[in-house]
Protein backbone atom coordinates (compact mmCIF):
# COMPACT_ATOMS: atom_id res chain seq x y z
CA UNK A 1 0.00 0.00 0.00
CA UNK A 2 2.56 2.28 0.84
CA UNK A 3 4.72 1.62 -2.40
CA UNK A 4 1.85 2.29 -4.16
CA UNK A 5 0.63 5.31 -2.70
CA UNK A 6 4.07 6.74 -2.33
CA UNK A 7 4.08 5.89 -6.76
CA UNK A 8 0.93 7.93 -6.92
CA UNK A 9 2.39 11.38 -4.95
CA UNK A 10 5.62 10.96 -7.26
CA UNK A 11 3.65 10.37 -10.02
CA UNK A 12 2.90 12.97 -12.78
CA UNK A 13 0.24 10.87 -14.95
CA UNK A 14 -3.67 10.85 -14.26
CA UNK A 15 -5.13 9.29 -11.70
CA UNK A 16 -7.17 6.46 -13.83
CA UNK A 17 -3.27 5.19 -15.25
CA UNK A 18 -1.35 5.06 -11.95
CA UNK A 19 -5.01 3.23 -10.61
CA UNK A 20 -4.97 0.59 -12.98
CA UNK A 21 -1.88 -1.68 -12.49
CA UNK A 22 -1.81 -0.64 -8.53
CA UNK A 23 -4.72 -2.78 -7.49
CA UNK A 24 -2.46 -5.66 -6.34
CA UNK A 25 0.50 -3.33 -5.08
CA UNK A 26 -2.03 -1.35 -3.00
CA UNK A 27 -3.28 -4.66 -1.53
CA UNK A 28 -0.60 -6.40 -0.58
CA UNK A 29 -0.58 -7.19 2.61
CA UNK A 30 3.04 -7.69 3.11
CA UNK A 31 3.09 -3.78 2.24
CA UNK A 32 0.42 -2.90 4.31
CA UNK A 33 1.81 0.19 7.07
CA UNK A 34 1.65 -0.68 10.56
CA UNK A 35 -0.90 1.99 11.37
CA UNK A 36 -3.10 0.27 9.04
CA UNK A 37 -2.80 -2.89 10.71
CA UNK A 38 -2.74 -1.32 14.41
CA UNK A 39 -6.03 0.97 13.47
CA UNK A 40 -5.72 4.45 13.36
CA UNK A 41 -3.03 6.46 13.50
CA UNK A 42 -0.50 9.00 12.20
CA UNK A 43 1.91 7.04 10.45
CA UNK A 44 2.79 6.36 6.87
CA UNK A 45 -0.49 6.51 5.16
CA UNK A 46 -2.22 9.28 6.67
CA UNK A 47 0.70 11.44 5.44
CA UNK A 48 1.30 9.95 1.92
CA UNK A 49 -2.97 10.45 1.90
CA UNK A 50 -2.21 14.02 3.33
CA UNK A 51 0.18 14.68 0.50
CA UNK A 52 -2.11 13.35 -2.00
CA UNK A 53 -4.53 15.64 -0.90
CA UNK A 54 -2.24 18.65 -0.93
CA UNK A 55 -1.62 18.13 -4.05
CA UNK A 56 -4.63 17.54 -6.08
CA UNK A 57 -5.94 21.20 -4.21
CA UNK A 58 -2.60 22.78 -5.28
CA UNK A 59 -2.44 21.66 -9.09
CA UNK A 60 -5.97 20.34 -9.68
CA UNK A 61 -4.60 17.58 -11.32
CA UNK A 62 -6.52 13.87 -11.56
CA UNK A 63 -9.54 12.61 -11.77
CA UNK A 64 -11.97 14.79 -9.80
CA UNK A 65 -13.87 12.43 -7.51
CA UNK A 66 -17.01 14.19 -6.76
CA UNK A 67 -18.06 15.08 -10.16
CA UNK A 68 -20.78 18.50 -8.74
CA UNK A 69 -22.11 16.06 -5.96
CA UNK A 70 -24.89 14.69 -8.42
CA UNK A 71 -24.02 11.17 -9.64
CA UNK A 72 -25.95 10.12 -13.28
CA UNK A 73 -28.67 7.09 -12.60
CA UNK A 74 -29.50 5.00 -15.35
CA UNK A 75 -32.82 6.27 -16.80
CA UNK A 76 -36.01 3.98 -17.41
CA UNK A 77 -39.43 3.85 -19.88
CA UNK A 78 -40.85 6.44 -17.36
CA UNK A 79 -37.95 9.19 -17.58
CA UNK A 80 -38.60 9.26 -20.97
CA UNK A 81 -41.57 11.97 -21.00
CA UNK A 82 -39.89 14.30 -18.77
CA UNK A 83 -36.27 13.73 -20.47
CA UNK A 84 -38.35 14.54 -23.75
CA UNK A 85 -39.12 17.77 -22.14
CA UNK A 86 -35.44 18.62 -21.02
CA UNK A 87 -33.79 17.36 -24.41
CA UNK A 88 -36.68 19.43 -26.34
CA UNK A 89 -35.95 22.77 -24.12
CA UNK A 90 -32.03 22.33 -24.18
CA UNK A 91 -31.82 21.55 -28.17
CA UNK A 92 -34.67 24.53 -29.17
CA UNK A 93 -31.62 26.68 -30.72
CA UNK A 94 -29.45 23.64 -31.80
CA UNK A 95 -28.14 23.88 -35.34
CA UNK A 96 -28.60 19.55 -35.78
CA UNK A 97 -31.95 19.43 -34.53
CA UNK A 98 -33.14 22.77 -35.88
CA UNK A 99 -31.90 22.64 -38.90
CA UNK A 100 -33.29 19.69 -40.24
CA UNK A 101 -36.66 20.70 -38.61
CA UNK A 102 -36.79 24.09 -38.74
CA UNK A 103 -40.35 24.83 -38.38
CA UNK A 104 -40.45 22.50 -35.66
CA UNK A 105 -42.79 23.47 -32.85
CA UNK A 106 -41.51 23.19 -29.32
CA UNK A 107 -44.49 20.43 -28.98
CA UNK A 108 -42.69 18.66 -32.28
CA UNK A 109 -39.03 18.89 -30.49
CA UNK A 110 -40.51 16.98 -27.67
CA UNK A 111 -41.85 13.99 -29.37
CA UNK A 112 -38.83 14.31 -31.61
CA UNK A 113 -37.05 13.51 -28.52
CA UNK A 114 -39.42 10.98 -26.69
CA UNK A 115 -38.81 9.23 -30.46
CA UNK A 116 -35.58 8.91 -29.83
CA UNK A 117 -34.72 8.31 -26.56
CA UNK A 118 -37.55 5.34 -26.53
CA UNK A 119 -35.30 2.53 -26.64
CA UNK B 1 -28.10 3.51 -22.21
CA UNK B 2 -29.64 6.74 -21.42
CA UNK B 3 -28.83 8.50 -17.97
CA UNK B 4 -30.70 10.88 -15.94
CA UNK B 5 -29.16 13.39 -13.48
CA UNK B 6 -31.12 15.14 -10.35
CA UNK B 7 -34.35 13.98 -11.52
CA UNK B 8 -34.41 14.95 -15.33
CA UNK B 9 -32.62 18.19 -15.32
CA UNK B 10 -30.22 16.63 -17.65
CA UNK B 11 -30.25 13.09 -19.52
CA UNK B 12 -27.41 11.52 -21.84
CA UNK B 13 -27.66 8.80 -23.99
CA UNK B 14 -24.35 7.37 -24.84
CA UNK B 15 -24.44 3.92 -27.05
CA UNK B 16 -21.82 0.93 -26.49
CA UNK B 17 -19.33 0.26 -29.37
CA UNK B 18 -21.93 -2.45 -30.17
CA UNK B 19 -24.96 -0.45 -30.18
CA UNK B 20 -22.92 2.28 -32.02
CA UNK B 21 -21.69 0.19 -34.72
CA UNK B 22 -25.46 -0.31 -35.67
CA UNK B 23 -26.37 3.42 -35.28
CA UNK B 24 -27.51 3.25 -38.82
CA UNK B 25 -30.31 1.28 -38.59
CA UNK B 26 -31.03 2.00 -34.90
CA UNK B 27 -31.11 5.97 -35.89
CA UNK B 28 -33.65 4.97 -39.59
CA UNK B 29 -36.08 3.21 -37.40
CA UNK B 30 -37.12 5.96 -35.98
CA UNK B 31 -37.38 8.39 -38.75
CA UNK B 32 -41.33 6.79 -40.08
CA UNK B 33 -42.23 8.07 -36.58
CA UNK B 34 -40.39 11.61 -37.06
CA UNK B 35 -40.98 12.37 -40.60
CA UNK B 36 -44.70 13.54 -40.00
CA UNK B 37 -42.83 16.30 -37.46
CA UNK B 38 -40.80 18.04 -40.39
CA UNK B 39 -42.25 20.36 -43.04
CA UNK B 40 -40.69 18.65 -45.84
CA UNK B 41 -42.48 14.94 -45.55
CA UNK B 42 -38.41 14.19 -43.65
CA UNK B 43 -36.35 14.93 -46.88
CA UNK B 44 -33.87 17.02 -45.27
CA UNK B 45 -34.22 15.31 -41.69
CA UNK B 46 -33.55 11.90 -43.89
CA UNK B 47 -30.01 13.56 -45.37
CA UNK B 48 -28.51 15.37 -43.05
CA UNK B 49 -28.82 12.43 -40.57
CA UNK B 50 -27.59 9.69 -43.46
CA UNK B 51 -24.41 12.73 -43.69
CA UNK B 52 -24.41 12.94 -40.14
CA UNK B 53 -24.09 8.62 -39.49
CA UNK B 54 -21.67 8.45 -42.06
CA UNK B 55 -19.20 10.32 -39.65
CA UNK B 56 -18.68 7.68 -37.34
CA UNK B 57 -15.41 6.27 -36.63
CA UNK B 58 -14.84 2.81 -38.21
CA UNK B 59 -12.95 2.13 -35.02
CA UNK B 60 -15.26 0.41 -31.99
CA UNK B 61 -15.86 3.63 -29.74
CA UNK B 62 -18.70 4.84 -27.65
CA UNK B 63 -20.89 7.59 -28.94
CA UNK B 64 -22.61 10.56 -27.14
CA UNK B 65 -25.63 9.98 -29.21
CA UNK B 66 -27.02 13.30 -27.02
CA UNK B 67 -26.13 15.41 -23.74
CA UNK B 68 -28.81 18.00 -22.75
CA UNK B 69 -29.61 19.99 -19.35
CA UNK B 70 -32.74 21.95 -19.10
CA UNK B 71 -31.76 25.77 -19.37
CA UNK B 72 -32.77 26.54 -15.92
CA UNK B 73 -30.25 23.77 -14.94
CA UNK B 74 -26.82 24.24 -17.14
CA UNK B 75 -23.85 25.84 -15.68
CA UNK B 76 -24.61 23.71 -12.39
CA UNK B 77 -21.84 20.49 -13.93
CA UNK B 78 -24.83 18.14 -14.43
CA UNK B 79 -23.49 18.06 -18.25
CA UNK B 80 -19.99 17.37 -17.43
CA UNK B 81 -21.00 14.41 -14.49
CA UNK B 82 -23.18 13.10 -17.99
CA UNK B 83 -20.49 13.59 -20.20
CA UNK B 84 -17.43 11.66 -17.38
CA UNK B 85 -19.90 9.36 -16.76
CA UNK B 86 -19.70 7.88 -20.27
CA UNK B 87 -16.57 8.82 -20.31
CA UNK B 88 -15.20 6.80 -17.71
CA UNK B 89 -17.10 3.73 -19.15
CA UNK B 90 -15.23 4.58 -22.47
CA UNK B 91 -12.10 4.35 -20.83
CA UNK B 92 -12.79 1.29 -18.32
CA UNK B 93 -13.66 -0.85 -21.69
CA UNK B 94 -10.21 0.78 -23.58
CA UNK B 95 -12.62 2.53 -26.35
CA UNK B 96 -12.09 6.26 -27.14
CA UNK B 97 -15.40 8.22 -26.93
CA UNK B 98 -16.82 10.14 -30.03
CA UNK B 99 -19.75 12.65 -30.39
CA UNK B 100 -21.02 15.31 -32.87
CA UNK B 101 -22.27 19.29 -32.29
CA UNK B 102 -23.54 21.91 -34.31
CA UNK B 103 -22.77 24.28 -31.60
CA UNK B 104 -19.50 25.99 -31.87
CA UNK B 105 -19.76 27.13 -27.94
CA UNK B 106 -19.88 23.81 -27.26
CA UNK B 107 -16.45 22.81 -28.57
CA UNK B 108 -13.84 24.29 -25.52
CA UNK B 109 -16.32 22.38 -23.37
CA UNK B 110 -15.70 18.62 -25.07
CA UNK B 111 -12.28 19.65 -25.20
CA UNK B 112 -11.52 20.57 -21.42
CA UNK B 113 -12.95 16.93 -21.28
CA UNK B 114 -10.35 14.92 -23.44
CA UNK B 115 -12.24 15.53 -27.02
CA UNK B 116 -10.21 16.59 -29.97
CA UNK B 117 -11.84 18.03 -32.76
CA UNK B 118 -11.13 15.25 -35.96
CA UNK B 119 -13.52 16.89 -38.71
CA UNK B 120 -15.44 20.40 -38.75
CA UNK B 121 -17.35 19.95 -41.91
CA UNK B 122 -20.25 21.89 -43.42
CA UNK B 123 -23.51 19.48 -44.11
CA UNK B 124 -24.51 19.57 -47.58
CA UNK B 125 -27.04 22.01 -48.59
CA UNK B 126 -25.93 24.94 -46.57
CA UNK B 127 -26.35 22.80 -43.70
CA UNK B 128 -24.61 23.75 -40.19
CA UNK B 129 -20.63 23.43 -39.71
CA UNK B 130 -20.74 19.97 -37.90
CA UNK B 131 -17.90 19.60 -35.02
CA UNK B 132 -16.49 15.65 -35.17
CA UNK B 133 -14.99 14.98 -31.80
CA UNK B 134 -13.04 12.08 -30.32
CA UNK B 135 -11.37 11.45 -27.29
CA UNK B 136 -7.52 9.59 -27.97
CA UNK B 137 -7.30 5.55 -27.23
CA UNK B 138 -7.18 5.06 -23.66
CA UNK B 139 -3.79 3.48 -23.56
CA UNK B 140 -3.91 -0.75 -23.35
CA UNK B 141 -2.85 -2.89 -20.29
CA UNK B 142 0.42 -3.26 -21.91
CA UNK B 143 1.12 0.44 -22.41
CA UNK B 144 0.47 1.24 -19.09
CA UNK B 145 2.41 -1.92 -17.32
CA UNK B 146 5.81 -0.27 -19.16
CA UNK B 147 4.82 3.08 -17.43
CA UNK B 148 4.69 0.81 -14.25
CA UNK B 149 7.03 -2.23 -14.83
Amino acid sequence: MTKSLQGWVASEGAFELWGKTQWAVFTDPADWPDPLRAGPGTGPVLEVLSAYDHRGDATGTGMPMDTGRVVPELADLTDVPALAVTCAAAFRDDAIIRWPMPDATPAMLQELFRVILTP
Amino acid sequence: MLWKIRGCDGGAAWLPPGVAARFAEIEQSTRAAITPLTGDGGVRYAAFWDWLGAHLPDEPCWFLDLVGVAPAAQGGGLGRALLMHGLQRARADGYPAFLETGNPRNVPFYQSLGFQTVAEQRAPDGGPVIWFMQTPRPPSSAAISTLWP
